[in-house]
């Protein structure tokens, strides 16, 4: 276990919060110095001070995280954030300018067949298989491997056992992506690449497509997972990863990220036709009203001020029956983030 | 599996997905032949002069139909294949396997090579038996020399040209365009005595020509050029070892759309 997550006085992997970037890289490498790598610290990933620059634009700016072995991590950030730089130096396709960075132990700019078979790789951008059938298609990927899964397997992992006949071409994009899941598990990795795995889905196809991640960890796989959406970091990871501007801005559980868990709560409900703003009890935060009765409470502390209403409320007979009580969304938290970065 | 499983394994899934294409079966494969019966039929055996020699129609089309079979396979094809795969991500794909660079080249120029055989002991066996026009066992031994350096050749250089080619749709027509106009200067469509001197010195610095002439000396060693036979031959090696040179310096798995700027 490194300092970083020592210091959390957290055991359990996915609870593991790296937060990195507070520790000097060399406390952490000195504590990771171990004879066998990183395949005894319970990190599948480590990233120290990675640099990528093209020509003078700089796309990722010195950034440090750690993956636990068997965590599903979200990595977000906007379009030209470095998200697809920083995965694709992961992922042994680009090479960086700077820094240090070990996946299962050996570094991806140049590792061999040995460690490409430990990798699985959805990308983000793929076509079919020109002219293979589906379970060819897994034949083929499976050749590739020293110890495959058997290819009946792959396909009932990703629901496609009836699609086995069908050509490639002929599948629609959800199936298609599930292929393109199925070709990364085949060689039976230890750590899987997502990148944006559910674009283009329908929600039910979506659904499928989370629970199938879901199921992944519960094999015991590592998952990088790049998305855009939200909800889908919040019902997937462990633990999120927010880069903008090629840094990172953000790292924590989806509940604690950017300082969730103690930002402000909001109240919002509708007065009755004869209450004005001036009628509602004084509470803890900020209360603005609009012209249309609608009422705002921002508040750092929900209970109170939710006692200080509903007592007044009841006591006046105001139905306020369509209160609300709603935490700052992660895409709040994650839009305010990426917007202070750029 | 051992290295060369994986490479036979890889030959197997390329030639399945060759044989499944039907442009590529009719470019590849169909045309050549398509030409062989009309060229045989059209020209019969009536001599005409070339270099300074007389040749009979079949002597001469024959010969340059098999160097343009030749190119259809090794180069042409190999180059629509890789191209689409390369941009369809599926190279991208298979490069984030354990499967090595070199055995997927492998795979690629083996396909062709298979497909250049097939196309070439088709129009050797229907022109033979359909035509008359026979070889002896040491004429036969020079078209398939001619054939093997001329297949290996023209892959090193669709491996170059594929460099040169940004998208999947361009390179069907792009690839189909230029080697039609090399066809047509070389001497396939009609004899090439037809064409002006200039014309025929332009054909002869890209490859298509010295291959049609190489295999024509297998088959009329008497009427052609003899004296530059080993000229033509080391002019192909040269297009090959050019073509290695380009594609070890430029050659990219990954789809153009995703380069890095």
């Amino acid at each position: 276990m490194p300092i970083a997550e020592s210091n959390q006085g957290a055991d359990d992997l996915t609870a593991h919060v790296a937060a990195v970037t507070a520790h000097p890289p060399a406390t952490v490498s000195s504590s990771v110095s171990s004879p066998g790598g990183d395949a005894d610290t319970g990190l599948a990933i480590r990233v120290r001070g990675l640099r990528r620059n093209y020509g003078d634009h700089q796309a990722v700016r010195r950034i440090d995280f750690d993956v636990a072995r068997g965590e599903i991590l979200a990595f977000l950030g906007p379009n030209g954030a470095g998200k697809t730089t920083t995965v694709e130096i992961l992922e042994g396709f680009r090479k960086r300018s700077a820094g240090e960075v070990s996946v299962l132990g050996a570094d991806p700019e140049h590792a061999g067949p040995d460690w490409r078979a430990r990798v699985g790789i959805v990308l983000q951008s793929s076509k079919p298989e020109r002219l293979l059938r589906v379970r060819e298609c897994l034949e083929l990927y499976a050749g590739y491997y020293p110890a495959p899964l058997d290819v009946d397997y792959a396909l009932d992992l990703v629901g496609m056992t009836d699609k086995a006949g069908e050509r490639c071409e002929k599948l629609s994009g959800g199936q298609q992506r599930r292929l393109d899941v199925a070709l990364a598990l085949v060689g039976d990795p230890e750590l899987v690449f997502l990148d944006e795995p559910t674009t283009g889905f329908d929600p039910s196809a979506r659904h499928m497509a989370w629970n199938m991640i879901r199921d992944l960890r519960g094999l015991g796989k590592t998952i990088f997972l790049t998305t855009h959406f939200m909800d889908e970091a919040e019902y997937l990871a462990d633990r999120i990863v927010i880069l903008a501007a090629g840094r990172i801005v953000a790292s924590g559980t989806s509940e604690t990220i950017g300082d969730r868990a103690s930002a402000a709560t909001i109240i919002r409900f509708t007065l009755p036709e004869n209450v004005t703003a001036e009628g509602v009890p004084p509470v803890a935060g900020t209360v603005t009203a609009s012209g249309d009765r609608r009422v705002e409470i921002s508040t750092p502390d929900p209970m109170p001020a939710l006692g200080v209403l509903s007592s007044w409320a009841a006591r006046h007979g105001y139905p306020l029956s369509d209160i609300s009580v709603d935490r700052s969304s992660l895409e709040d938290i994650y839009l305010r983030l990426t917007e202070d970065a750029s | 599996m051992t290295a060369p499983a994986i490479t036979a394994h890889q030959i197997r899934y390329d030639l399945r997905v060759f044989l499944r294409d039907p442009a590529a079966r009719v470019f590849t494969l169909v045309m050549p032949v398509l030409l062989l019966l009309l060229y045989c039929s059209i020209f019969g055996n009536s001599k005409f002069s070339d270099g300074g020699q007389a040749i009979g129609g079949r002597d001469y089309f024959v010969p340059r139909i098999i160097a343009q079979g030749i190119t259809g396979a090794a180069l042409t094809n190999l180059v629509y294949i890789v191209v689409t795969k390369r941009e369809n991500g599926a190279l991208k794909r298979r490069r984030a396997t354990p499967v090595r660079a070199w055995m997927l080249i492998t795979s690629e120029v083996a396909t062709s090579i298979l497909t250049a055989v097939a196309i070439v002991a088709a129009l050797v066996l229907i022109s033979w038996f359909a035509y008359g026009v026979h070889l002896t066992a040491a004429q036969t031994a020079e078209v398939a020399g001619a054939t093997l350096l001329g297949t290996a050749a023209m892959c090193a250089l669709g491996f170059a040209v594929t460099t040169f080619i940004p998208t999947a749709e361009s390179a069907g027509p792009g690839v189909t365009l230029v080697t039609f106009l090399l066809f047509a200067i070389s001497g396939v469509y009609f004899p090439e005595t037809l064409l002006p001197g200039w014309v025929r010195d332009v054909a002869q610095v890209f490859p298509v020509r010295p291959l049609a002439l190489g295999v024509q000396n297998a088959y009329a060693p008497a009427s052609g050029h003899p004296g530059h036979i080993a000229l033509q031959f080391l002019e192909l090696a040269a297009w090959g070892v050019g073509g290695i040179l380009i594609a070890s310096r430029r050659f990219s798995w990954i789809p153009g759309a995703e380069l890095e700027h």
